[in-house]
């Protein structure tokens, strides 16, 4: 039979990891539904690439060249374009190896993939600027924009840290404060005396890091909770729950 | 200067009653620094300062008490630490629903 104070501890611990876990799995779904939206906020540095960029040489030898030949979209240094290709892009992000230059290829300037998405069809014809994982999402921009937007990736890493706190094991707490704790351990099993209970109030005021307002407290009793240690007299001390008092 | 618990009560949604006098008879009250009437018992959970064993024996079975030192102007405020509190006294309202931070 398991000690009934360190299952009562391996409990506690269980309950704080998995509300950890439940808080963590919310902060990615929040952290990720934030980062959708910076993505999304200025359209003009940072794209979700939607399909695959495509580049269409004008003198194409692809099935498809008689029919863009009937379409006329040259609209950018002649090439030609189709809805969600590269050529959709803003003209100051966009590069052409040599514009004045009758074959040029269209290129996203330094393209990086930050992370998943779907990617949908291609153009007959067309050939992707590539390789990259299909429905990939792209940033796009030059290398200041780039740098925002690290700093605005380590800004939500840094958030999602503080949101989360330290884990229970990182939690570090002073030499006399373990003390006091390993005491009020050991007090639990045998019980203390009402001024027992105002010694642990004094000692804890008297530690570098003190437990919070309340943590220390005792003698008390409670009738609303079912439990029969609630509505004895007792104490708490910091994560020493229900220290009988006599 | 209002207390740290009932900083802790108004962020939580919670009445709180400071200060509160409990007459046990005729000629004697006790004081006490705060009364919560939806926590710990029937009739709420007192808190003072001081446990006074002859006196809190007297106390109305249904109301919980607890002794701390609430007026501790360097007393360190941590509101995840009093929801634990909280919920350790348990809820008593019979009018209104628990709050979704004691469950």
């Amino acid at each position: 039979m398991q000690n009934p104070n360190h299952s009562q501890f391996h409990d506690s611990l269980a309950n704080k990891r998995f509300q950890q876990a439940m808080a963590k799995d919310a902060l990615d779904r929040m952290t990720s539904s934030a980062t959708h939206r910076i993505l999304h906020r200025d359209a003009s540095r940072i794209y979700t690439a939607p399909p695959l960029p495509l580049v269409v040489e004008r003198r194409s030898k692809s099935p498809g060249n008689r029919w863009h030949a009937k379409q006329e979209v040259h609209p950018i240094n002649g090439f030609d374009t189709k809805p969600g290709n590269s050529a959709n892009l803003p003209e100051s992000l966009v590069g052409s190896s040599e514009r004045a230059a009758p074959k040029k290829r269209l290129y996203a300037q330094k393209i990086r993939i930050i992370s998943g998405a779907r990617a949908r069809g291609s153009v007959p014809g067309a050939a992707p600027v590539g390789p990259w994982p299909p429905g990939s999402v792209f940033e796009y921009g030059s290398p200041a924009n780039r740098q925002l937007s690290r700093r605005i990736e380590e800004r939500l890493e840094a958030l999602a840290e503080w949101l989360q706190g330290p884990s229970t094991s990182e939690v570090r707490h002073s030499e006399e404060k373990e003390a006091l704790v390993g005491m009020a351990k050991k007090d639990k099993k045998i019980g203390i005396s009402k001024g027992d209970m105002k010694g642990y109030f004094d000692l804890n005021k008297e530690l570098p890091d003190p437990f919070a307002e309340g943590q220390v407290r005792g003698p008390e009793a409670h009738p609303d909770r079912p439990s029969p240690q609630a509505k004895r007299l007792h104490g708490h001390v910091g994560p020493v729950d229900h220290i009988p008092v006599k | 200067m209002p207390m740290l618990i009932e900083r802790a009560c108004a962020e939580l949604g919670l009445e709180i009653i400071t200060p509160f006098d409990l007459k046990i008879d005729e000629n004697t009250t006790i004081h006490f620094d705060v009364l919560i009437p939806q926590l710990g018992g029937p009739k709420g959970m007192l808190v003072a300062e001081n446990y006074d064993s002859e006196l809190f024996d007297r106390i109305d079975p249904e109301y919980g008490f607890s002794c701390f030192y609430v007026r501790d102007e360097d007393g360190i405020y941590d509101l995840e630490g009093y929801k634990e509190v909280f919920k350790d006294w348990g809820w008593n309202s019979r009018d209104s629903e628990k709050p979704d931070w004691m469950r």
